[in-house]
């Protein structure tokens, strides 16, 4: 007999403890499992910054239709609309778990407070005391008020389903090496995003490697626009330590600051702060490909205009107090850091617009399975705006919980099959290190599908991940139990590699440019009639399904 | 490239502690966890220990450099010798910490705001030591570097519970007597000692001076 609770939370960041919360106030009995100690992943490395709704001088249409232009009119719309309508609520109850939201000097939310991120028409965005990492010290705070069970330094390997619905997980407790089941009348998915197939060449945690994709693809759930995976703009190039580590978004680039390639000819000058991300990646992107690149792949940022004036230098301050580019002080150094010097940016990979197609409660095409935050797609379309993303792990995270308790409330336990015991991950004999194949992906994700895709590269990909997952097969785990990372590396190779192929299938089909999604060889907009959802989902004889609906943007 | 030779003190989950030597390329600018996923991508990647997000935010890779409590994603590889587990905490193996089991000494605790529902994002003044003190990494390096904390001795909180206590004492929000759980938790002990401190820049000492006034 399987332990059981009502509602299994897959995830400790901020969707995953949201939807602990929610679901616990509801009287569930929750449990959290994280790969991490709660609060590790992607959520601490946020800069802390949230879009707000009804604040002074915002309208609620006015942020509706910022988030679906900016997602160049991919997004769904009801889903924006809850997102905008939760937007405030989801932020006093982040502060009634002891987070703080910054204020002016008289302790008020006003304009002052407040900043317009990248791609907003309005000032909405909310700055965090202690930015992500103070935000994740409450959400432990709030695991420990609400009662919530928790499996800590625990994967996920499998959804398990009886009779059409999910009714639990299969677990890999990391720290004894232990595998088991544990019993649950809903899952919500709150595993975060991708990133990591694309290492080094990510903003993101080591912990974003898509188990939440193919978790939900395996359990039968349907995904949207897989292939729309932004790269932010600004990243370090060197030294090697760092490479991939966020130093920006448009914002950085100030009022004045200017981009050259590496011919020394410049290919933005100012009100680069005023670009959407995908734009600005856009025009990056072809000069790279070109191979007009400085010494490390890179072009050159040149923040140097802005000290000239006054509302450049105030730009400068206010990045630096935010704390958006502090890596680039041990990177490039204090010249750098002060925006005297230009240094060597290159575009990382940073947010998966993409993901599990769910409802606005987060309820997917699988009956027990739930998805938000990250992992749920349809929010964003083709692109993020700034400061959203924090917004929709909070909003989406607690209306999940809620749904998933009372679909619990209302359905019968059903109990796992008994045949999933250890499943010989431990002391498996193989020629290879799970790690090696890890790396290998990685370079294919960048080279392949990375900034331009085009049609004889991602075929190559496609074939490519597919050697890939035959060697997979033949990969050891050594047999030591105890935080014996091989095992984890192991499962999370197979989440990779299935979701590898979603992104790259995903993009082979979507034949246009659009949003984060660059085709060297459809270059241009398909306009209106590319807007479209391309939905892909398991068919039975195990190969990708896919479709294409129009948006409901 | 040079080449740079570095023990590595492992931690085993049946007891005790194994040096081991790795001989690992010095790239411009290399950091010791640079050198440490080296060897595991290449050498052994049974190799355990935790990393995240590569610089200084997830707090997740503290290690001993040279005994120093040190953030390794911080730290130069040239001039460390011998990279060992943190001091004073729990090891699941080689370089990784429990953090469950060390967390778990502070269940019951209310480390969460309590007191009167607050308007939704109203007024609210923070003191700039509570801001201070929110950017703490928790990479428990503090812990490591207290002569005060053991593992066996649960009646002493140590420096990370006080910045949590300090966060709350703070919090115009929070209802509940900080100070008398720092006093239970032992923090007469750190009177005269201060000698706790943060490869980060969190003012631990300005938050036991704010817990003992």
């Amino acid at each position: 007999m399987a332990e059981g609770y009502d509602v299994v939370c897959v995830g400790g960041g901020g969707a995953g403890i949201m939807a602990a919360v929610a679901a616990a106030e509801q009287g569930a009995r929750v449990a959290v499992v994280s790969k991490e100690p709660v609060g590790y992943g992607n959520t601490r490395l946020a800069v802390g910054l949230m879009a707000c709704s009804g604040l002074p001088g915002d309208t609620r249409e006015a942020f509706i239709e910022d988030v679906l232009a900016g997602g160049e009119w991919l997004g769904d719309r009801r889903l924006v609309e809850a997102l905008v309508d939760g937007a405030a609520e989801a932020a006093a109850r982040l502060e009634s778990f002891g987070h703080t939201f910054i204020r002016d000097s008289e302790g008020f939310l006003s304009q002052q407070a407040v900043t317009r991120a990248g791609g907003h028409s309005r000032s909405r965005t909310l700055r965090s005391s202690g930015i992500g990492i103070g935000l994740c010290q409450s959400l432990r705070a709030a695991v420990e008020k609400h009662g919530i069970g928790l499996y800590e330094d625990t994967l996920v390997s499998r959804l398990v389903k009886n009779e059409g619905r999910v009714c639990g997980i299969k677990a890999l407790d990391l720290a004894e090496g232990r595998e088991y089941v544990l019993g649950a009348k809903a899952v919500v998915l709150c595993t975060g995003g991708g990133g990591w197939l694309f290492y080094p060449q990510t903003s993101n945690a080591r912990t974003a490697t898509g188990d939440g994709y193919a978790l939900a693809y395996e359990a039968g759930a349907e995904l949207v626009d897989m292939e729309q995976v932004q790269a932010i703009p600004f990243a370090v190039t060197s030294p090697a330590a760092y490479r991939g580590l966020f130093c920006g978004e448009p914002a950085l680039a100030g009022p004045y600051g200017r981009i050259l390639n590496g011919d020394g000819d410049t290919i933005l000058d100012g009100g680069i702060n005023n670009m959407s991300r995908a734009a600005v990646v856009s025009r990056m992107a072809g000069e790279i490909v070109a191979g007009r690149v400085g010494p490390n792949g890179g072009l050159t940022l040149d923040l140097r205009p802005n000290l000239e004036h006054e509302d450049g230098l105030k730009a400068r301050d206010r990045l630096r107090e935010v704390g958006m580019f502090d890596v680039v002080l041990p990177a490039y150094g204090r010249k750098a850091y002060d925006w005297e010097e230009p240094w060597e940016v290159l575009p990382t990979v940073h947010f998966f617009m993409g993901g599990v197609r769910a409802d606005q409660d987060g309820r997917t095409c699988v009956p027990g399975l739930f998805a938000a935050g990250e992992v749920m797609g349809g929010v964003h379309g083709g692109n993020r705006l700034g400061s959203v993303a924090l917004t929709e792990i909070f909003v989406f995270g607690w209306r999940a919980g809620l749904a998933a308790a009372e679909y619990a409330g209302s359905s019968p336990a059903a109990e796992p099959a008994a045949c999933l015991g250890d499943s010989g991950l431990y002391g498996r004999r193989g020629a290879i290190r799970p790690v090696t194949l890890v790396r290998r992906l990685q370079a294919l994700l960048w080279e392949k599908a990375g900034l331009v895709r085009n049609r004889e590269g991602l075929l190559d990909g496609l074939r490519e991940i597919d050697a890939i997952e035959a060697l997979a097969k033949t990969a050891g785990v050594s047999e030591k139990r105890v935080y014996n990372t091989e095992a984890a590396d192991f499962l999370e190779l197979g989440f990779m590699l299935t979701t590898a192929r979603l992104v790259l299938t995903a993009a082979l089909l979507r034949e246009e440019s659009r949003g984060a999604h660059l085709r060297g060889d459809f270059p241009a907009s398909g306009g209106k009639d590319w807007q479209k959802n391309i939905i892909l989902r398991r068919a039975e004889d195990g190969t990708v399904d896919c479709r294409m609906e129009v948006s409901r943007a | 490239m040079k080449d740079h030779t570095i023990i590595i003190v492992r931690s085993l989950p049946e007891g005790g502690r194994k040096k081991e030597k790795f001989t690992v390329p010095l790239q411009p600018g290399a950091t010791v966890l640079q050198g440490l996923v080296h060897i595991y991508d290449t050498v052994d990647s049974t190799l355990a220990f935790r990393y995240s997000c590569r610089y200084n935010h997830c707090g997740l890779c503290g290690i001993s450099a040279d005994g120093r409590p040190r953030l390794a994603c911080k730290t130069k590889l040239e001039t460390t010798e011998e990279v060992a587990p943190l001091a004073n905490l729990p090891i699941l193996r080689d370089l990784a910490v429990d953090r469950t089991r060390y967390y778990s000494r502070f269940k019951g605790m209310r480390l969460y705001p309590e007191g009167d529902a607050a308007e939704p994002l109203g007024h609210l003044v923070e003191e700039s030591l509570h801001r201070n003190l929110m950017g703490c990494l928790e990479c428990l390096c503090c812990v490591a570097s207290c002569p005060s904390h053991s593992l066996s001795d649960v009646s002493f909180g140590g420096p990370y519970l006080f910045v949590k206590l300090a966060q709350l004492h703070l919090d115009s929000r929070d209802r509940t007597d900080r100070r008398a759980q720092a006093a239970e938790k032992g923090l007469a002990r750190c009177r005269e000692c201060k000698k706790c401190r943060c490869p980060n820049g969190i003012d631990l000492h300005g938050a036991l001076e704010a817990l003992n006034k």
